[in-house]
């Protein structure tokens, strides 16, 4: 494929500031490298990579984004000697927002003894598939000057449920469908459908 | 020979002290050293002028070996404190004799840099020819993973490149070393305020695209990625199924404010069998023959339920095969990722979920035929549910919420990014759905049975429409505007201004010293003379209600630029008062001058008569009425400081000059007014010529030359005083 490395930002290139420090091909420290980045131009770099091909990289652009990328993993520990009440670990966003995202299909862990989850204003949670609140030996909560349910079928939703609901504007009304739940008409219906 | 030595004092420099210059022979003869003892640093080497230019003559492991001086910042190890020496074989070093002519016990002292011309690569051939510094143990590595350069040379740009800081691809038009293969990916955060299908689709398919071109558009390799690729847009779909499920439940039994088809239509049978047994057999009696009647229809009306709690489900289960045929067409046939193949993606995948929805309810839906008295066109409805998802975005209540204003999507290595309007994205989507649907089948007979098994419900893909194989690229109308080639045509690069809160704000980009380049030439913009930076950027549109400062993001149709990167500043009244310019980037097509002909004006496509032909961003409307040159304006004084002093002065590198207005009381800088405004070739860098004044930030705002500009500086009166 042709190139030409004569690119339209030569012009800006400044080689002066240039310092780089270099251990083998496999590590090193490149400090304003005249590059164009795809943040811009960058203060730093640190590059490095295994046999395998993976690639390790922290830069620091002139954006002022710090960049962190590891092709692998990345282990952060903390607290070894640490104690209850102690702070292991603090990540802290003094601006902005602070994203967790797992990419590929992956999952998104958090375990403690206690999980706190606070939100100033709105708490959302929204899932394609199924939500399950599960409690061992406790209760589970929903406290709000307001709460509302919305759905088509259900063990706790019979007045809401799509069979209610097809009666509630009828002079019939849906207080009958307790009795449609408590037979076995609905097991049927599925086992045929699944069957 | 004896009378030699007694003459000798035997100390460093008292029996002459001689200069030389070697180089460290090959592997395996370099260095010394088994790994297990050693004698300091230490180095066979060749020396100009003492040893012989023939390796037979002198063999290599006959050479003396040098020690090697370190500097004193490099520790000898005591106390912890060493640096490596960093010698290799190949390299010309210098150094001197400890025993004088008797040049027995030779010194490194230092390296001389290989330079460019110096040509190291290669295998050693005969002595004091470059050979390359890489052995066995030290390798050269793989180009695209780190440089392979051997030069150290200061200034040289090309002198031991690093690795850059680009997506594969656009290292790789420039003959570089990517430094990150994550580098270019798009990521989506969690947002349950919007929905996000269309992007997430989008955002998927264009990773999965840029994996399989740094795979060098190998299928074997990237299947895994595939497979996980098509679970991802699984799940996002999946919610959009449930949003279409939603809709048919409430379309069909109706919520707490009205009733649906299924109530209306018990109603109507209620009434049909009560008003005429009540004129006769009385109220009582009617109304418990009408009611058993319409409760006779309650099993009928739970399968219903049932299958539709079952169907979304198993439908979604079902569609993983069709994600990951659809994924492997789309690898095979685009050449270039443009966001609407993203919809085409989706209407197709909801084609095929409104088949099998209308094939998954056909039979229970048959169940009720007789209350409903006819048929149910599912088809609509469940396009109709696709038109309504926008009432998600109305949970708010009335209750002020800006969770949804920030960046919405992350670009590894680049930073936010715009995240497609999710409305926009849906109604082409929705537009999609119906031209495909009208390949379908437009009715569903309900007249069937329960369906029997899951094959049953999930067996509605048949009608698939290959997107990507060609057949509906040559449509007309939107679908067929959706080409996954590379564009021929690039145009100039643009800005987006998002996020913030606000709405309306344009800007456009204002070009720095172009080159014509050969990659663009070459490769794809066949209209592309020229490439440049961005210096700069006007607003054109302050937009409006911005709570704070939105993204920018600059861009170009093809692609190519990158590296550019921008800043806003908000006015108090929630406009944007300027775009600031951090990062020029490389490689922004551009017709070569400073404000290309066609963005902005005149010679372009717009020009204020309402004669432009929509390509460009000014439609008519302009009030630009000449191809001026820009620079810079106005200011932007971020940070005041303090300490300055009112005779304190500013340049910047472009040669503006500035006149500050500073705060009698702290020293603080006010204002900061250019007093010539001449064109700008160069990202403004404001100096400040002070002995006392600290802290301050300004940042240039652009603006269109003058029709004559002021290359002069005026003298300012004050008149007042």
């Amino acid at each position: 494929m042709a190139h030409n490395e004569q690119t339209s930002s030569t012009y800006n290139k400044k080689t002066e500031p240039r310092l780089f420090d270099s251990y083998g091909p496999k590590v090193r420290f490149d400090v304003n490298p005249d590059d164009m980045g795809f943040d811009g131009v960058s203060v730093y770099q640190f590059y490095a990579f295994t046999d395998d091909g993976n690639v390790h990289l922290e830069a620091f652009s002139e954006t002022g984004t710090f960049h962190l990328h590891n092709d692998r993993g990345i282990e952060i520990v903390a607290g070894n000697k640490g104690s209850d009440g102690n702070v292991d670990i603090c990540i802290t966003g003094l601006g902005g927002d602070i994203w967790i995202t797992a990419m590929r299909d992956g999952a998104v862990k958090i375990k403690g003894k206690t999980v706190m989850i606070e939100a100033t204003e709105d708490l959302d949670l929204k899932a394609s598939r199924n939500v399950t609140i599960s409690s061992g030996q406790g209760r589970i909560l929903l406290n709000g000057n307001k709460i509302d349910k919305e759905c088509f079928a259900g063990n706790d939703s019979k007045e809401k449920s799509f069979l209610a609901r097809a009666y509630k504007w009828t002079p019939v009304g849906s207080d009958f469908i307790t009795d449609a739940y408590g037979g076995g008409l609905f097991s049927s219906i599925l086992s045929g459908i699944v069957g | 020979m004896i009378d030699e030595s007694l003459l000798k004092s035997n100390f460093i420099g008292r029996d002459g002290f001689r200069w030389w210059i070697g180089q460290i022979p090959p592997e395996p003869y370099h260095t010394q050293g088994d790994g297990k003892s050693a004698w300091g640093n230490r180095f066979k080497v060749r020396i100009l002028g003492y040893h012989p230019l023939d390796d037979k003559e002198l063999k290599h492991e006959d050479l003396p070996w040098a020690l090697v001086m370190l500097p004193s910042t490099a520790g000898t190890g005591g106390g912890g404190m060493a640096q490596s020496v960093r010698i290799r074989p190949g390299d010309i070093v210098l150094g001197f004799f400890m025993d004088g002519d008797d040049a027995q016990s030779p010194i490194i002292f230092g390296t001389l840099g290989s330079s460019e011309h110096w040509n190291k690569d290669g295998k050693y051939e005969f002595p004091f020819k470059p050979f390359t510094g890489f052995t066995s143990e030290i390798t050269k590595p793989d180009k695209s993973r780190s440089t392979a350069s051997e030069t150290n040379e200061v200034q040289n740009e090309r002198s031991n490149q690093g690795p850059v800081c680009l997506p594969e691809d656009k290292a790789k038009y420039i003959g570089r070393a990517s430094a990150s293969g994550a580098i270019g990916a798009q990521v989506i955060p969690a947002n349950t305020c919007e929905n996000t299908t269309t992007s997430v689709v989008e955002t998927e398919l264009e990773n999965l695209l840029k994996k399989f071109n740094d795979y060098q558009k190998d299928l074997d390799k990237i299947r895994t990625d595939i497979d996980k690729t098509a679970e991802v847009i699984k799940g996002s779909v999946g919610w959009l199924v449930g949003e279409i499920m939603k809709y048919i439940n409430k379309v069909l039994v109706g919520d707490d404010s009205k009733p649906g088809i299924i109530p209306n239509a018990l109603n109507s049978i209620y009434t049909a069998t009560y008003t005429p047994l009540a004129a006769t057999a009385g109220p009582a009696v009617a109304h418990q023959t009408a009611a058993k009647t319409i409760k006779s229809f309650s099993p009928a009306i739970q399968a219903v339920e049932v299958a539709l709690v079952c169907v979304g489900n198993l439908i979604v289960e079902g569609l993983l095969s069709l994600i990951k045929d659809l994924l492997y067409a789309a690898l095979e046939n685009i050449e270039n990722f443009v966001s609407c193949i993203a919809e085409q993606f989706i209407a197709t995948l909801l084609n095929s979920i409104v088949d099998a929805i209308a094939n998954g309810l056909s039979g229970v839906l048959g169940g009720i035929s007789g209350l409903l008295g006819g048929l149910i066109d599912i088809v609509s409805l469940a396009l109709e549910a696709i038109a309504f998802f926008d009432s998600l975005a109305s949970f708010d209540c009335g209750q002020n919420n800006n969770k949804c204003d920030g960046a919405k999507k992350w670009t590894v290595g680049a930073g936010p990014k715009d995240l497609k309007d999710a409305e926009a994205s849906l109604n082409s989507v929705f537009g999609l759905v119906n031209e495909g649907l009208g390949i379908i089948n437009s009715g569903i007979d309900i007249a069937q049975g329960v369906p029997g098994s899951i094959s049953e419900l999930t067996g509605g893909f048949g009608d698939l429409i290959n997107i990507f194989n060609g057949d509906l690229l040559n449509l007309d109308g939107s679908i067929g505007d959706c080409l996954p080639v590379y564009p021929t045509s690039c145009g100039s690069a643009k800005i987006k201004i998002f996020g913030g809160g606000g709405t309306g704000a344009e800007a456009i980009p204002i070009f720095g010293p172009s080159v014509a380049d050969a990659l663009t030439n070459g490769v794809l913009g066949q209209n592309i003379s020229k490439t440049s930076g961005i210096i700069g950027a006007i607003v054109t549109n302050a937009g409006s209600g911005y709570k704070f400062p939105p993204f920018v993001e600059i861009y170009d149709d093809c692609n190519l630029g990158y590296g550019a990167k921008a800043t806003t500043v908000l006015n108090p009244d929630g406009g944007i008062g300027g775009v600031i310019i951090t990062s020029p980037g490389d490689n922004y097509p551009t017709d070569g001058t400073n404000v290309p002909d066609g963005v902005v004006d005149g010679t372009g496509i717009g020009d204020g008569t309402g004669t432009g032909d929509g390509t460009g961003i000014d439609t008519g409307t302009s009030t630009v009425t000449g191809n001026n040159p820009a620079g810079v304006v106005d200011t932007n004084v971020s940070a005041g400081g303090g300490g300055y002093d009112a005779n304190d002065t500013a340049t910047d590198n472009n040669g503006t000059e500035y006149q500050l207005t500073v705060n009698p009381t702290n020293g603080s800088i006010i204002s900061m007014i250019p007093i010539n405004i001449v064109e700008a070739t160069e990202i403004p860098k404001i100096t400040i010529n002070t002995e006392t004044g600290f802290g301050a930030v300004v940042k240039p705002i652009f603006g269109f030359l003058p029709d004559t500009p002021q290359t002069e500086i005026v003298q300012v009166i004050d008149c007042i005083s």
